[in-house]
């Protein structure tokens, strides 16, 4: 990859190994000033502990973290200007809204007047300067999670890292956060890196995304690039939930002639049930509506393939137990190895 | 934060405070006699000597031993006041105790003292058969030391552990003493112990549940000593009376002595001469109960119940008592004790 | 912890609580072993240990051991109880009764022994009361022996199992419990097979505490032991017939089956632990849907708190009527202050208060710096030895306080390096070391508890906002376990201001403490005075509990 002059962080060669087994190999990353990076991959991929090096809480076997130039690989975190959004808030227990969110200002001993200010300013950002004074173990999830990144975004890091953050929230709570995190991003400008096992989450917020699994990046690109053009069946599959055709399936039912060996990647919405003369192959299973899609399981050869499509205004046209045919709506189907 | 760094200081002084001294020479006086007979000597002692601050420590007389014993390498006391002879005789073999002869040693029968001059006698203590006077009188109770091992007081004899009690371990030493005297050997005497046994319906604590046993509502006998027994009936009601063993009993020489390396052996001398003074030993029979040793106090300063008591007393080799005490009370312990049940 | 190395200041912290138990917990046990090998003419021989093997020490071991087994059994049974009952039921003045039925851990053993002493011994209040009331002749029954030792040890341990297993309850989320209701299982199974199993660690805890703390009673088994033989009450004749060497061989052997214990527990423990992580906050737990069972627990749970009040009643009936009248009918005795007064108007009254107070604070900073010190180190994952640390320091909970106070005697009579070369015995610090030494474990086993409930990500949060090492644990984790080390720090005052055991054999002149005073006033049959004094004593700790647990809820919400 070409090193730019603006990048804010760079994960060069990250190995790191946990009682033996390798968490991570070899991980090369560059984050960009003022990019929202993603780590997007399954539970138990390395993704945290990645996160934690870049902080500073874990040390790497073997690579460097340079941030912002600077090789800090063997800094503590509070040499490095880094802050977490955790998972579990990590708000401080013993102290009101305000004094969480002050802290990290006192630490670097800022004139009271100002950390007040700041203090306020960001409380506002985030919409909670009305609970300034409350104990943070009354504040409820969402508002707890608000506080957790105000703390961090006060004290003006170079780089925000998010573990998870939203995890723990409600799902229409969790999509009004995104939305809102994705604001005070941009208005901050601050570089973030967001870890998810959640790729909607990481196709919605991000400027580009890093796929992980088992403890090796398997892509990294914008998002739309992941979810197009994925490099290998992993991405394809976990980013896209793409269903997979083998050269036989691939030649009898679309007509696409492969190679032995390859895969015919096809995204959900890429393909849809249709009934007719001879195309009564496959047995639907499963029908469910979600408002905005009909979603269709569609058995063929032992094999289940997912179809969605927008529900259009109509009643689905197919319900479970009917006999249906498979068609491709795109040209541009992929091949992978 | 501030507000607990405060407490901390606030306790340091506190602890500190506790430490505060003064000029007097401080005379330590380890004794089993109580508080209020310590108290009351305390303030006299020190209202003729100013310039000494008397402070006591009160526990039983084997605790005493204890203490003085294992402080021997830096004693810590000055006066031991209070103990059966016995003891006394074992702590002058350990050499824990330093000679001192008071004015009045010749006043007191040899029985009662150290023949080296190490401790003498203070107090005489004879033992009794006591028992609950709501039902029993001085008749139909136990008139002897056999008597108390008879079929018909199966149950209803109460004794104060012995093992942690000097009284009852000086009585059960002195049946072993006599039988030896009697008999030439131990057998007897342990023999008599172990119907004794039998016959116990309970080991009580310490005195205080000895009292309340021995007062309930059952034809209750217990082996105590009499100034004891009286006290407890005078002055706190109990239902208690009390028969000599007709035989003869058991009378217990109480002592005193100055403690081996006493950091003030002046002072202490002072106090000494002090609480075996004539006048002390009045006050301590009028007030507190206690029978002089002395023989040269007149009979009737004292008062009526010293006067009027009359008791045969058991002839007994205190030496081998004292030396034997607590092999046979190991022995009693394990071989007889509960055994008969 | 991170990976930091152990700094400086580590070290040095690390050596001073090397050093204090060494001195303090090491060497007093190594010059008892050394006495218990020594026989009368000073020789080496193994002639104590011989003696262990006879039939009456077999006795007073196996005794001990049955006692202490059936005292865990008889407290977790009661306790374990009224925490499911006070969690899942609904119960009427919840709050009130939950301070009563921890009343008994502010009692100290000597009080409550006494206590019982006068409620239920032939004479006692209640005997009589019933033997009048049914126009009895004879006491209807008699409180001694194993009954009257079980029960006065299920009335003071019980509470550590209530303790434990209330918190342990509130760890377990109601979903879990609701779960298995839904698939339908009865309150009984899933209360053995949902519930109990994921209390492990809070009653081994508890069961720890107790057997080790039953062990080394003396009180109960001392007054009520009757012609049983304990081996604490062995040790105390051996003592009394000067064999020290045997008495000290018989504390070894104590200490060895506490510690043993102590090990087969923690083998037992790491096996059977059970942990899970929720995300999310659990939810409270559901009150149980049948009332009528709530009905049944309202009953033991009152029926209970009278039992636990009556010893105090007794005490404060018997302080308040005159001295002796005990012998009388004391039903009519009207009551007076008689009692209060005398003791009152002794000039040194405030002396043993100030003494007890005094000593018991002493006692707290010690076991602050040394306890919490270490519970650092313990906590501090990366450290070898550690459970080593951990083991020497839960020790002193299983010697019991004649034990202590026996080597602390055989150790500090003469100068020590450990006692800036000066002889402890007899001086004002030695009680307070002794407090400290026996209750090193309370703290330490609080302020490990307290290190273990913060959330790492705390520590971390902390560090990436640019902290050091030292603000985080001044601004975070002090804080967040101070609730933790001042219950602890409050555990081993109450637990030092009422001792007697070792105060006894320690006190001198200038610090005699309420204990001393209770026993020499019960010494000279004063009974009136020394339940007086206890209601004094009771009272001092009540309220010194209310305002540390008012200053607690005040300081931090969060427990």
């Amino acid at each position: 990859m070409q090193r730019k002059k603006t990048a804010c962080l760079e994960a060069v060669n990250i190995s790191k190994k946990f009682n033996g087994t390798n968490v991570l190999t070899e991980i090369n990353l560059t984050v960009e000033k003022g990019e929202f990076f993603s780590i997007v991959g399954p539970s138990g991929c390395g993704k945290t502990t990645l996160l934690r090096i870049i902080a500073g809480l874990e040390f790497p076997d073997a690579g460097k973290i340079i941030i912002n130039n600077i090789d800090s690989t063997g800094f503590t975190p509070q040499k490095r200007k880094t802050g977490i959004v955790f998972q579990n808030y990590a708000l401080f227990p013993n102290m009101t809204v305000y004094e969480n969110v002050a802290y990290g200002l006192e630490v670097k001993k800022t004139d009271k007047n100002i950390i007040r200010e700041k203090v306020y300013s960001v409380l506002e950002k985030v919409q909670i300067s009305h609970k300034s004074d409350v104990s943070v173990t009354t504040l409820s999830g969402g508002e707890q999670q608000r506080v957790s990144l105000a703390r961090v975004i006060v004290t003006e890091p170079d780089l925000i890292l998010f573990d998870e953050p939203l995890s723990n929230l409600d799902y229409s709570l969790r999509l009004e956060t995104r939305n809102e995190l994705k604001r005070l991003q941009r208005e901050a400008g601050i570089t973030s890196v967001y870890v998810t096992h959640d790729q909607t989450e990481a196709l919605a917020l991000s400027d580009r995304i890093a796929v992980l699994n088992n403890g090796v990046i398997q892509q990294t690109g914008n998002p739309f690039d992941v979810y197009y053009n994925p490099e290998n069946s992993f991405v394809a599959g976990f980013i896209g939930h793409s269903n997979f055709f083998n050269d036989v399936m691939s030649g009898d039912i679309f007509n696409v002639s492969i190679k032995p060996g390859e895969k015919l990647c096809v995204l959900p919405e890429e393909v849809i049930p249709v009934s007719g003369e001879g195309k009564d192959y496959g047995l639907i299973t499963d029908v469910q509506f979600t408002g905005f899609s009909v979603e269709y399981t569609v058995e063929i050869r032992n094999q289940l393939i997912k179809s969605i499509q927008s529900s259009g205004n109509s009643k689905p046209e197919f319900s479970a137990g009917d006999k249906a045919g498979l068609k491709l709506l795109t040209s541009k189907a992929r091949i992978l190895k | 934060m501030k507000s607990i760094f405060s407490y901390i200081f606030l306790l340091m002084t506190v602890i500190i405070s506790g430490c505060s001294d003064n000029n007097k020479t401080k005379l330590v006086i380890y004794s089993p006699h109580g508080k209020e007979m310590l108290t009351e000597f305390e303030k006299q002692f020190e209202s003729v000597n100013p310039g000494i601050d008397v402070q006591w420590l009160d526990m039983g007389s084997q605790e005493v031993f204890d203490r003085i014993k294992t402080e021997k390498e830096n004693p810590l006391s000055d006066v031991w006041w209070g103990a059966p002879s016995t003891i006394f005789m074992r702590a002058e073999k350990l050499n824990l105790l330093e000679k001192y002869i008071p004015v009045w040693a010749d006043k007191i029968s040899s029985s009662a003292k150290s023949k080296n001059g190490y401790w003498f006698g203070t107090f005489l203590t004879p033992q009794v058969i006591a028992f609950n006077d709501k039902i029993l009188t001085n008749q139909n109770s136990p008139q002897d030391w056999n008597d108390l091992v008879k079929p018909e007081w199966k149950d209803r004899i109460i004794i104060r552990n012995p093992m942690a009690s000097g009284t009852m371990r000086v009585i059960y030493s002195a049946i072993i003493a006599n039988s030896i005297r009697n008999t030439g050997n131990e057998a007897e005497g342990f023999e008599w112990l172990r119907k004794l046994d039998a016959n116990t319906s309970s080991y009580a604590a310490d005195p205080t549940q000895m009292y309340i046993k021995l007062s309930g509502n059952e034809a209750a006998v217990s082996l105590w000593n009499m100034p004891d027994i009286i006290l407890q009936k005078t002055l706190y009601n109990y239902p208690f009376g009390y028969n000599f063993p007709s035989g003869g009993t058991v009378v217990l020489t109480d002592g005193i002595a100055i403690v081996k390396g006493a950091k003030n052996p002046e002072a202490a001398k002072k106090f000494y001469e002090f609480v075996t003074s004539e006048q002390s030993l009045i006050l301590q029979a009028e007030k507190f109960y206690r029978i002089p040793a002395r023989s040269d106090i007149p009979q009737d300063k004292l008062p009526q119940w010293i006067a009027g008591a009359h008791y045969k007393t058991m002839d007994l080799d205190w030496n081998m008592i004292s030396e034997n005490e607590s092999e046979w009370m190991k022995k009693w312990d394990s071989e007889i004790k509960g055994k008969s049940k | 912890m991170n990976k930091n190395k152990l700094s400086g200041l580590n070290i040095v912290t690390l050596l001073i609580i090397i050093f204090f138990i060494t001195g303090y917990i090491i060497f007093p046990l190594y010059s008892l072993l050394k006495e218990s090998l020594l026989n009368p003419g000073n020789i080496f021989s193994f002639t104590s240990y011989s003696q262990l093997f006879s039939k009456t020490s077999f006795s007073a071991t196996f005794n001990s051991v049955l006692l202490s087994v059936i005292t865990v059994a008889g407290s977790g049974i009661t306790g374990i109880y009224f925490a499911y009952a006070f969690q899942y039921h609904r119960i009427p003045l919840k709050k009130i009764l939950t301070s009563v039925l921890l009343i008994p851990l502010a009692t100290p053993p000597l009080i409550g022994v006494v206590a019982f002493l006068f409620l239920l011994n032939e004479n006692g209040l209640l005997i009589k009361l019933l033997s009048s009331v049914f126009n009895l002749h004879n006491p209807i029954f008699r409180f001694d022996g194993w009954t009257a030792i079980i029960v006065i040890h299920i009335y003071s341990f019980y509470p550590m199992f209530f303790l434990f297993v209330t918190s342990g309850l509130k760890k377990i989320d109601s979903s879990v419990t609701d779960a298995s209701y839904s698939m339908g299982a009865s309150r009984s199974k899933t209360f053995f097979r949902i519930i109990l199993p994921q209390l492990v660690p809070s009653i081994t805890g508890a069961s720890l505490i107790v057997f080790m703390a039953s062990m080394a009673s003396f009180s109960a088994p001392f007054i009520f032991g009757g012609s049983d033989r304990f081996l604490t009450t062995e040790i105390f004749n051996a003592k009394i017939n000067g064999d020290n060497s045997f008495a000290s061989a018989l504390s070894v052997l104590l200490a060895i089956i506490s510690v043993a214990f102590l090990i087969l527990l923690r083998l037992y423990r790491s096996k059977k632990i059970i942990t899970q992580r929720y995300k999310g906050t659990p939810k409270s737990t559901t009150l149980h849907p049948k009332k009528s069972f709530g009905l049944f627990s309202t009953a033991a749970a009152f029926i209970f708190a009278i039992f636990i009040v009556l010893p105090i009643l007794t005490l404060l009936f018997l302080s308040l009527i005159p001295e002796g009248s005990l012998m009388r009918n004391f039903f009519g005795e009207s009551f007076t202050l008689e009692n209060y007064s005398r003791i009152l108007s002794d000039p040194q009254f405030f002396e043993p208060f100030r003494n007890s107070v005094g000593m018991s604070l002493a006692a707290v900073v010690i076991t602050l710096l040394i306890g919490v010190s270490s519970s650092f180190i313990i906590t501090n994952k990366n450290l070898k030895g550690k459970s080593i640390l951990e083991g020497v320091l839960s020790l002193p909970y299983g010697i019991p306080g004649t034990v202590i106070a026996l080597g602390f005697i055989l150790s500090f009579n003469s100068p020590t390096v450990f006692t800036a070369f000066v002889s402890l015995v007899g001086t004002y610090w030695i009680l307070p070391l002794a407090y400290a030494v026996r209750n090193l474990p309370v703290m330490t086993q609080s302020s490990v508890a307290g290190f273990h409930s913060i959330d790492p990500s705390l520590e971390e949060a902390s560090q990436t906002l640019g902290a050091g090492g030292s603000r985080t644990f001044r601004k975070i984790i002090v804080p967040l376990i101070l609730p933790s080390i001042l219950n602890g720090a409050l555990l081993v005052f109450i637990n030092s201001v009422g001792e007697f055991v070792s105060t006894i054999l320690l006190y001198s002149y200038s610090t005699k403490t309420i204990s001393v005073e209770i026993y020499s006033q019960i010494r000279m049959y004063n009974t009136g005075a020394a339940a007086a004094y206890g209601i004094l004593l009771f009272l001092m700790v009540m309220i010194i509990v209310y305002f540390s647990r008012r200053t607690l809820d005040k300081s931090i919400g969060v427990v």
